[in-house]
């Protein structure tokens, strides 16, 4: 009884406040992209976390749709703020902070998942070596025989474009960066759709590549267990449907893939 | 020391992961139980007695005919793993009863007709046992579409009594025999087999009963033969992706682009069967216009697929071949409905992305 009452009295360690925004001195080299939608548990730790990436950093939050300060304490974390405030949905945060971004390496990720710097820096290593889109390998649960429909729809998507080498690595899983040159390619307005944005970079020949494996499934695990299906389910579905199609239309109805020999005259 | 752990680390990441052994799931085969054999050896010499074989009528769809009968009163109960067992023992009482000799055939539970569409480009070494295994069974109709062989494929299938040939001297390319073939036929059901896997008539029950049970598409259930999903190869993976993008992950990775499967005189006529060319494609159709598709049965045929040049390694030509089909099916189906099917998006604020550049 007594150690419990102690250790109510006991303040609670609080990340330590950082008064002034961080000025980088020049263009920063690393912009780190995080959307954040009523994330305060956990945005402190992120922003604290992807500063520590590279010497020139400027992290930028898109706060969307918070009522539970985020925006503030993204703010005296030292954080760049966009802040909306209605939801943006899904991804979109993505697009709208990569087109604030100055940095010539852009890292993408998620508020809810606290990821130490050493597992980020060799995404920015990767595009300091010359890829231009680096992914995490990180491909969920497949060691299974029935797998999750979105792990089976990432794979499909890198199937269907000739890149079996990535095998389910998505550009929907975090943390993975790009060069400034890919993101100009890509369009900061597809990054909202994220398989698409993989699909446009992949046709459009950029160095897409898996570098390092983060295992986002397991960091935190408890906020997955509360749906009991998925309600991103069927977006991302919908994504790599919708990625799909742009390459049918990009291409032909069969996504330039080979009929071989097949002589369809004889069926007419 | 640890330059050479990581160095035989990246060796043995390198090997190709077909040639691990996985654990595949194989059912059990049940022993037949003699109680069943016994009843239904039974009834086939009632049989005998009652119905004996008229002149000039064909024996073989006489007595399937007397066995669907059989099967549909008294056999409604006999388990699925002890079929074969049991139709053989009806043939035994049957023949024993009149006193002849047993024939080598295998019952099939229809009544309806069947015909067989096997496709065939320089299978010299497999057609002749495909066909024995065809002319087993009371099929109406055995077609054979012979493409592009430069061997004595040809005249092989040539030799038996009651195919229909038919010989195109250039290759037609993957799955356009099937589709010819469909076209030919006018039986019921139509099943589909290719010329180098010879497999079982009694494997093939499992197939005509869904139909028969009113099933429009019966296809090989393949999941029994695969590893864990991490050891899967594209073909397989887009397949199971089509399924579950149509509201049918039960379906797994069972395709028309494999063997065998059975299609009802319906579904041909309703997926058209110039549309049998890309098997996906007629898969996808088929669960769109309503049709009843199972996974019927399970039959091995990877480990009798004949290895070629084209059809090994990670990216091979055939593979492609059949991804793209997979593509084509999911053209296809955005082409009938809207861009993302069912699966809309209505949280994304996309217009706030709209405008002004970096």
């Amino acid at each position: 009884m007594q150690r419990r009452k102690r250790k109510l009295l006991k303040p609670r360690r609080r990340s330590k406040p950082v008064a002034r925004p961080i000025t980088v001195p020049g263009t920063p080299k690393v912009s780190v992209v995080i959307p954040a939608m009523n994330e305060r548990r956990t945005i402190a730790s992120v922003i604290r976390q992807a500063r520590r990436v590279h010497p020139a950093t400027e992290v930028i939050v898109v706060v969307n749709g918070s009522t539970d300060g985020t925006e503030l304490i993204a703010r005296r974390s030292g954080a760049r703020v966009i802040a909306y405030e209605e939801a943006l949905g899904h991804d979109v945060g993505r697009g709208i902070g990569a087109k604030q971004a100055r940095g010539n390496i852009l890292l993408f990720l998620d508020a809810d998942f606290v990821i130490p710097a050493r597992e980020l820096r060799p995404f920015i290593y990767a595009i300091d070596r010359g890829v231009d889109v680096a992914l995490n390998s990180y491909m969920g649960i497949t060691r299974t025989h029935v797998v999750h429909p979105v792990v089976l729809a990432k794979h499909a998507l890198n199937f269907a474009m000739s890149r079996p080498d990535l095998r389910g690595a998505s550009m929907t899983t975090i943390p993975h960066a790009m060069s400034r040159k890919a993101l100009e390619v890509i369009g900061a307005e597809h990054l909202a759709v994220p398989p698409l944005a993989q699909m446009i970079a992949i046709r459009s020949g950029l160095d897409v590549h898996k570098v390092h494996e983060v295992g986002v499934g397991r960091v935190n695990p408890r906020k997955r267990r509360a749906y009991k299906v998925d309600p991103l389910r069927n977006l991302i579905i919908g994504d790599h449907l919708e990625a799909m199609e742009w390459l049918l239309n990009e291409t032909n109805e069969r996504g330039q893939q080979t009929d071989l020999s097949r002589d369809r005259s004889f069926v007419g | 020391m640890r330059r050479r752990k990581a160095a035989v680390r990246k060796s043995t990441r390198k090997l190709p992961l077909k040639k691990r052994k996985t654990r595949t799931l194989r059912r059990r085969v049940a022993k037949p139980s003699p109680l069943w054999t016994a009843l239904i050896r039974r009834a086939g010499s009632r049989y005998a007695l009652d119905h004996p074989p008229a002149e000039g009528q064909d024996a073989q769809v006489y007595v399937n005919s007397l066995w669907y009968g059989c099967y549909m009163s008294e056999g409604r109960r006999i388990p699925h793993t002890q079929y074969a067992a049991c139709a053989d023992a009806f043939l035994e009482g049957y023949f024993s009863q009149l006193g002849r000799a047993k024939p080598d055939w295998a019952l099939v539970p229809t009544k309806k007709s069947i015909a067989a569409v096997v496709t065939a480009f320089n299978e010299e070494k497999t057609i002749e046992a495909v066909l024995n295994q065809l002319h087993r069974m009371p099929v109406r109709e055995i077609i054979v579409v012979v493409n592009g062989s430069t061997d004595s494929s040809f005249a092989l299938a040539r030799r038996s009594a009651r195919a229909t040939v038919v010989h195109y001297p250039n290759s037609l390319g993957h799955d356009v025999g099937r589709s010819i073939g469909a076209r030919l036929s006018g039986s019921d059901m139509v099943l589909f087999l290719d010329g180098d896997i010879p497999i079982m008539a009694e494997q093939l029950a499992p197939f005509i009963r869904a139909i028969d049970h009113g099933a429009d598409v019966a296809l090989n259930d393949m999941t029994p033969h695969f590893g864990p999903f991490f050891t899967r190869d594209g073909v397989t993976i887009m397949k199971e992706f089509l399924n579950t993008v149509q509201g049918r992950p039960d379906l797994k990775s069972n395709s028309m682009t494999a063997i065998p499967h059975i299609l009802s005189r319906k579904a041909i006529e309703q997926i058209g069967a110039a549309n049998l060319v890309v098997p996906p494609k007629a898969q996808s159709l088929a669960l769109e216009l309503g049709l009843v598709v199972v996974a019927a049965g399970s039959v091995d045929v990877i480990k009798g697929n004949k290895v070629t040049r084209f059809n090994t390694g990670i990216a091979n030509p055939v593979s492609n071949l059949i991804i793209g089909d997979h593509l084509e099916a999911v053209h296809t189906l955005l082409k009938r409905h809207a861009s993302r099917l069912n699966y809309k998006d209505v949280m994304r604020k996309r217009a706030k992305l709209q405008g002004g550049t970096t």
